[in-house]
């Protein structure tokens, strides 16, 4: 099989079990069961991908075609293939959390919800293929709508206003400044397709005033990347159940929005071109102001959050500021940091979350102060949480101080010293609101209170999903040398 | 070779001792780890060739000298935590791990693993404080671990300079960083910071008062004195960590003659006596080995130190010095051994403390500052206020006779205890006999004048027993801490802009109340430390 027909196939097999979630609602043993094999052949096909693009194969193609620029466009590129991998993955892990999830919380609309979970994965890797502005574009409004059901999956009036604020946030902002934006680089330069080394370095006569305007357009119009102020979204969508806040409100959605911003600083602007823009602009780099202040004030927010899954998604905007971050330095080793911070951080959150959402379904507790003694009950969950919150706070033997590391050499080699203090501010805020948790749910005596009389359940398959990402984090440290020689090759 | 040899079998022995729940198996595995210490240094003694006991003189490996103070503070520190009654063994599987770490640090030749093992060490101690049953472990623990990881990541920031710069990320053991870029002042700030650099030296009080009382003794070892050697390491011969020193010295000084507590005063001693070494290490020359004598000193006395605190804890559940005044008889073992030790503090003649005392002035005179010879002359002074004079003259009981602290049912364990401390005492005179000499017995004579009397003034001028001054710093470090919260929160709410607004008149009230307990503080508080003093310095420049 070519690589072509492979990527068609990555691509299409999502979208084949939100066909079949949809036509097999009535039968949801076998719906499962087909999902998973799907997720698990996708997995495989994104590994088969990947090796034949290692060996040299690349592919580019496109589908209706409306001119010489507007069409649907796909292509391949080491960060997609390690991005599509990495998802393929986690879609396995957060099946089976999602069935033990799902089940032990008695949630209703099953199908829908895993006909429109499959979607979203569908257009995630669509978003990470895509081979000009346009396809992403559309892409990710899909993504947008797609998630749309799955926020307001419970159907509550607090649902409602939520659902509100997520969709004006993430449409308003697309059509007020992503849209714009690309129809003037349209207009601008003739061309919106992803090209190495950029598009504004063959265009003559341009205005740096304008180049820069443009970029702002770009950075406030991905919301999706959670930049504050246009982040009120991702706290909002944390009313969805947990395996959506997991899979796709930590990884896949966000860290899409990730992936268009980094394909638009490199393969629209290009590094080279708007290091010169910035360096005619200022001195130092103030664009780096923005993700600094998200990091800053998001962990700051953080710090007064009682419920933990607000905590966890006002972490999620902060540490998506790191990835961006690495971008906006405008260096390779920044973008390199970028990418091992978009796994590590990948990793850490999905544990997060899932360690969130059993405490929520088995010990019916959402708050922090409520967890006290939870350790010693569910041994299993609050093991992983620690060792993911450790890789937040970038702890050594996890994957979050690889990326950390990276991101400071990054930042050291493109000289903006003063953004060391915001990382350094940054770890210990994160030690601040990670902490207490960790230390309320091991070091002190569960509560029991005869009334109540909770037992709390046990869910085989939510202890396995947590069990393997948590190993993986551990991994990223251990084969992080190995990582990074096929990333910077 | 330390991962295998020393760091991995203890971590297996620490879990062990974590999770198992058989008593036999648990004191076996004890052993274990007191074996496995034990062959290791042996192992380290005949393939270097050094005997054993030559690691109290001046010329010798360093690495070597830390390495056979670690093993032989943490096996008599097992020692007495055997000795007690009941031995809590998930704190001991803890304090493996923690052991462990710190030898990890010593050991560490690159900047990868240095930075893995210091955040482990800091980890672990965080979760040996989590251990004790005190009401405000999660907020000090929280604090330790946020200091900590505060200075772990300067660390880290540093070490990708210092990386990035040089192409290598091994740092050879002779290689003075000069501090004028920003990554190497970081790496030092990150030293620091572990030890107990004053706005960040909370976590070292804090934790070391409020974890268990056999804790304390270990904690009291690891984690400073490994960053000792990595800043003996790195940053030998560096003139700003003069000033440095004396300002880590003095803070510790000052701070110490407020408490009343006894494990905070030892704790704030020994953020004054890790200022006195820093000062000695910007007169190093190489990174050799003279300074160690220094650590292995005060070391060793901090051990003895902290043991007794454990006992008298133990006894009395009261870490008050006035409450345990006259607690302990003169002809006791306890009594003898805490006399020796005070004389040890201060520095007499025939002692540790005298030699080791005698060599700093002797070494910092090499610096060719003239005033600083009456800077250390004023510190060690202190050292002998806090720990010397102030210590033994509350708790020993000089006149009558008082009951005999009744140490431990069986006889087999007090023995052990009495060993343990007779023979760290045995060590002290022995290493101040065989290195006395006549002309600096002017030096300790002096320290031990100035000492009595700063003590003397400091009963005259503190009111002590009422601990009022504690009480009114701690409403004001509370009203600081408030008042930043609320400003935190303002950013944190969903709307500040309203929220200000609210806040405004609330925090014009705030202000004023917190001006008048400053004003009121600091009145009294400064009048009573220039006094001190101007006449002291008056004195060190008239006896000069």
């Amino acid at each position: 099989m070519t690589l072509k027909y492979l990527i068609l196939l990555i691509i299409f097999l999502p979208f084949l079990s939100f066909l079949n979630s949809l036509w097999l609602n009535k039968h949801p043993t076998i719906r499962e069961r087909l999902n998973a094999a799907i997720a698990v052949i996708n997995f495989i096909l994104s590994i088969v991908a990947y090796n034949k693009f290692a060996a040299g194969e690349f592919v580019n193609f496109k589908f209706i075609a409306i001119n010489s620029y507007l069409y649907l466009g796909f292509y391949t590129e080491k960060i997609t293939m390690i991005f599509a991998i990495m998802v393929n993955f986690l879609w396995i892990i957060s099946m089976i959390y999602s069935i033990g999830y799902m089940y032990s919380h008695k949630e209703k609309h099953l199908g829908r919800f895993f006909a429109f979970y499959c979607l979203s994965i569908s257009f995630t890797l669509c978003i990470a293929f895509s081979s000009n502005l346009i396809t992403t574009f559309l892409f990710y409004e899909a993504l947008t709508l797609a998630t749309f059901p799955l926020v307001a999956h419970k159907l509550t009036p607090e649902t409602k206003i939520n659902v509100k604020v997520y969709l004006s946030i993430l449409i308003g902002t697309s059509l007020l400044f992503f849209l714009p934006a690309i129809i003037t680089t349209l207009l601008y330069l003739g061309s919106i397709n992803y090209t190495l080394g950029g598009l504004f370095i063959r265009a003559e006569n341009t205005n740096i005033y304008m180049v820069f305007l443009l970029l702002l357009l770009f950075i406030f119009g991905v919301a999706k990347t959670g930049i504050m102020p246009v982040h009120k979204w991702l706290p909002a969508a944390m009313v969805a159940p947990t395996p959506v806040s997991a899979l796709l409100h930590a990884v896949a959605v966000v860290k899409s929005g990730v992936f268009v911003f980094i394909k638009i600083i490199i393969y629209i602007f290009g590094i080279d071109y708007l290091n010169v823009v910035i360096s005619k602009m200022f001195t130092i780099n103030w664009l780096l102001v923005i993700p600094c202040t998200t990091i800053i004030l998001a962990s700051i927010v953080a710090l007064y959050q009682d419920n933990l899954k607000k905590m966890l998604a006002y972490s999620t905007i902060s540490q998506l500021s790191y990835i961006v971050l690495g971008v906006l330095l405008l260096s390779n080793a920044g973008i390199i940091s970028s990418v091992v911070n978009i796994l590590a951080h990948a990793f850490a959150k999905i544990t997060l979350f899932f360690a969130a959402g059993s405490i929520y379904v088995l010990a019916h507790k959402d708050k922090i102060s409520q967890l006290k003694g939870i350790g010693r009950k569910m041994p299993i969950t609050m093991t992983a949480f620690s060792i993911a919150a450790l890789s937040m706070i970038g702890f050594p033997l996890t994957g979050g101080f690889m990326g950390k590391w990276f991101l400071l050499k990054g930042i050291w080699e493109s000289s903006q010293h003063w953004v060391i203090f915001v990382i350094i501010a940054s770890t210990v805020l994160n030690a601040l609101y990670f902490l207490p948790v960790i230390i309320n749910a091991f070091f002190y005596k569960y509560p029991e209170n005869k009334d109540e009389a909770e037992v709390i359940k046990k869910s085989p398959h939510m202890d396995a999903a947590m069990i393997i990402t948590a190993a993986c984090v551990l991994m990223l440290f251990i084969y992080s040398s190995n990582f990074i020689s096929i990333l910077t090759k | 070779m330390v991962l295998l040899n020393l760091i991995l079998p203890l971590l297996a022995v620490s879990i062990g001792l974590f999770f198992l729940k058989n008593k036999k198996y648990l004191f076996l595995l004890t052993l274990t780890a007191v074996i496995i210490t034990i062959i290791f240094i042996a192992s380290y003694t005949i393939t270097d060739g050094y005997s054993s006991l030559v690691f109290l003189s001046e010329f010798i490996y360093p690495l070597y000298s830390m390495m056979l103070l670690f093993g032989i503070s943490f096996i008599l520190g097992v020692a007495f935590v055997l000795s007690q009654n009941r031995t809590n063994y998930r704190e001991l599987g803890i304090i493996v791990a923690y052991f462990a770490f710190s030898m990890g640090i010593l050991f560490a030749e690159d900047f990868i693993n240095l930075i893995i093992y210091w955040e482990l060490a800091s980890i672990s101690a965080t979760l040996i404080i989590l251990q004790s049953n005190s009401d405000r472990k999660k907020y000090v623990a929280i604090k330790y671990f946020a200091i900590h990881s505060l200075g772990g990541v300067m660390l880290i920031a540093g070490a990708t300079d210092f990386i990035r710069v040089l192409h290598t990320e091994v740092f050879p053991l002779d290689y003075a960083l000069n501090i004028t870029n920003l990554g190497n002042i970081l790496i030092l700030c990150g030293i620091l910071i572990n030890l107990a650099i004053p706005p960040f030296s909370s976590w070292l009080v804090d934790g070391y008062s409020e974890c268990s009382p056999n804790a304390s003794i270990f904690l009291s070892i690891f984690t400073t004195k490994a960053a000792l050697f990595v800043l003996f390491r790195l940053f030998h011969g560096a003139e700003i960590l003069i000033y440095i020193g004396i300002f880590i010295a003095a803070y510790g000084l000052i701070f110490s003659l407020f408490e009343s507590s006894l494990r905070r005063i030892l704790a704030m001693s020994i953020i004054h006596q890790l200022g006195i070494i820093i000062i000695g290490v910007s007169a190093m020359q190489a990174f050799d080995g003279f300074l160690i004598t220094y650590v292995v000193v005060s070391v060793l006395y901090k051990i003895i130190a902290f043991m007794l605190a454990a006992i008298l804890i133990k006894k009395y559940r009261t870490d008050n010095i006035y409450e345990l005044r006259n607690s302990i008889n003169l002809k006791s073992v306890l009594g003898i051994s805490l006399l020796l030790s005070s004389f040890q503090a201060v520095g007499l003649p025939l002692t540790g403390g005298f030699v080791v005392k005698t060599y700093l002035v002797d070494v910092v005179a090499l610096l060719d500052i003239s005033w600083l010879y009456y800077a250390i002359i004023i510190l060690f002074a202190g050292v002998a206020v806090n720990i010397g004079i102030k210590v033994p003259y509350y708790l020993i009981n000089f006149k009558s006779k008082a009951k005999k602290i009744v140490l431990n049912n069986s006889r087999s364990k007090n023995a052990i205890l009495i060993t343990i401390i007779v023979m760290l005492e045995a060590i002290f005179i022995l290493h101040g006999i065989q290195y006395f000499s006549l002309e600096y017995t002017l030096h300790s004579l002096e320290v031990l004048a100035f000492g009595i009397v700063m003590f003397s003034l400091s009963l005259f001028f503190i009111n002590t027993k009422e601990d009022q001054w504690r009480l009114q710093f701690d409403n004001f470090k509370a009203a600081a801490f408030r008042a930043s919260s609320n400003t935190l929160k303002l950013l944190a709410s969903e709307k500040p802009m309203k929220s200000i607004g609210n806040y405004f008149n609330f925090y014009l009230q705030k202000t004023s109340a917190l001006i008048k307990i400053t004003t009121n503080l600091s009145m009294r508080y400064t009048i009573t430390c220039i006094m001190i003093f101007t006449i002291l310095l008056y004195l060190a420049l008239r006896f000069a």
